[in-house]
């Protein structure tokens, strides 16, 4: 039995219902109806328009749901269930903007027909960008199958994790721009690699992946089949996950000024303090 | 001159192009005009895509044995089977490699092990 507590913070306030004025209604009508038993299915009654009110939930994993509910129910939609259990490991009051940010990892998946379907994991950490977007887009294309459809959608789903920690070789961090541009005249925005980085790290390779996929009708629904992390912990950890290896790779040897640099580097950080932040910030450019 | 009239000869015409296309969509298949143009359209785009049809599933037959030869080993890839085929003269197309490996995965292996390794041994 695990317990969790929930922190809704909600600026709505529930009207009392002791002073709404009661309605007449007929024996027929579907409100006078006995009210069914919680299933695991239907939807579930929680209080979230009480300011920061708490709910507490006793999940038994693995069978029914029961739940305790202190205040008058407003809805609990079912496609939130999966993110509860996701969180009956932990004791802590979870604040309502995690809650939603892990919602919307999960967000989508009913609108795609998941059987059959594998879940390979891309580790990014240390794989250069363009590489790594291109074996995605095959893997999401469903073109490492034999049953291979051009009008079907049957790629795998793709869970790419530490999206954080992905490479780039060259000068492309300081460089590399996304640009946008809004409507009005003259406002081209832009932003380099390394500010998008600080800002949402999955932003980077879904655009990637994205603009290597075919433009066509089932373009959307492969996005949709992606979901990147920036860290390693997901909300998929009860799936059958399959590690996607990568092909191996000849990394060119580098330049000879790159290479006089490096070595160079390595001196100095050998004659200074020899941190290991130091020496991981050269190893992080064997492959430019 | 006598009077002729028309009478029933357009409509006995248009009553086959109209049977044509008779499974058209909206006004495609009620107005008598954009009948007469899409059944001309529809025969044009019949006659252009027989021949595209037989690039179209040569691509796809194409694309699955490169699936499929891919997933068994890293370094292997259709290129190299079909090199392999052509040194060995075999005479298999990309239809019958593709149908096994939807079927028989194991049996497309077993081929493209063989052509491997003869080849290899050959070469040394």
């Amino acid at each position: 039995m695990n317990r969790v507590l929930f922190y809704f913070q909600n600026q709505k306030r529930i009207p009392n219902p002791a002073l709404r004025r009661p309605r007449r209604l007929s024996p027929s009508h579907p409100r006078c109806r006995a009210p069914v038993p919680p299933t695991r299915r239907s939807t579930i009654a929680v209080p979230t328009s009480f300011r920061r009110s708490v709910v507490e939930l006793e999940l038994s994993l693995g069978s029914q749901f029961s739940l305790v509910v202190s205040a008058p129910p407003t809805k609990l939609t079912p496609r939130l269930i999966p993110c509860l259990t996701f969180f009956a490991e932990t004791d802590n009051g979870i604040s309502c903007s995690t809650f939603y940010r892990k919602l919307k990892a999960l967000a989508g998946l009913r609108r795609i027909n998941l059987e059959g379907l594998r879940w390979r994991v891309f580790d990014a950490k240390g794989q250069v960008l363009g590489r790594m977007a291109s074996q995605i887009s095959i893997v999401l294309q469903g073109k490492d199958k034999p049953t291979y459809t051009p009008y079907r959608e049957d790629g795998d789903m793709c869970i790419v994790l530490n999206a954080k920690d992905i490479c780039v070789t060259g000068r492309k961090l300081t460089n590399k721009f996304y640009r946008w541009h809004t409507g009005y005249v003259g406002h081209l925005k832009e932003r380099s690699l390394k500010d998008q980085l600080a800002k949402d790290p999955t932003e980077v390779i879904r655009k990637a992946v994205f603009r290597m996929l075919p433009r066509n009708k089932l373009r959307d629904d492969r996005d949709r089949k992606l979901r990147i992390f920036s860290g390693s912990e997901h909300p998929f950890a009860d799936r059958p996950l399959e590690p996607f290896v990568m092909p191996p790779r000849n990394v060119r040897e580098m330049r000879p000024r790159a290479k006089r640099a490096l070595i160079r580097a390595q001196k100095k950080a050998e004659q200074g303090n020899a941190n290991p932040t130091a020496k991981k910030g050269d190893e992080a450019q064997v492959s430019a | 001159m006598t009077r002729v009239r028309r009478r029933y000869i357009a409509r006995r015409r248009r009553t086959k192009i109209r049977f044509f296309a008779s499974t058209f969509r909206g006004a495609h298949s009620r107005l008598i005009r954009t009948i007469t143009q899409q059944k001309i359209r529809a025969l044009a785009s019949s006659h252009r895509d027989r021949g595209r049809q037989k690039r179209d599933f040569r691509r796809l037959w194409i694309t699955r044995i490169n699936a499929i030869t891919r997933e068994k080993s890293v370094l292997y890839s259709y290129s190299i089977l079909i090199h392999n085929l052509y040194k060995k003269q075999l005479l298999l197309n990309r239809k019958i490699p593709a149908q096994i490996a939807i079927s028989n995965k194991n049996c497309l292996y077993m081929i493209s092990n063989k052509i491997r390794s003869s080849n290899q041994i050959q070469i040394k």
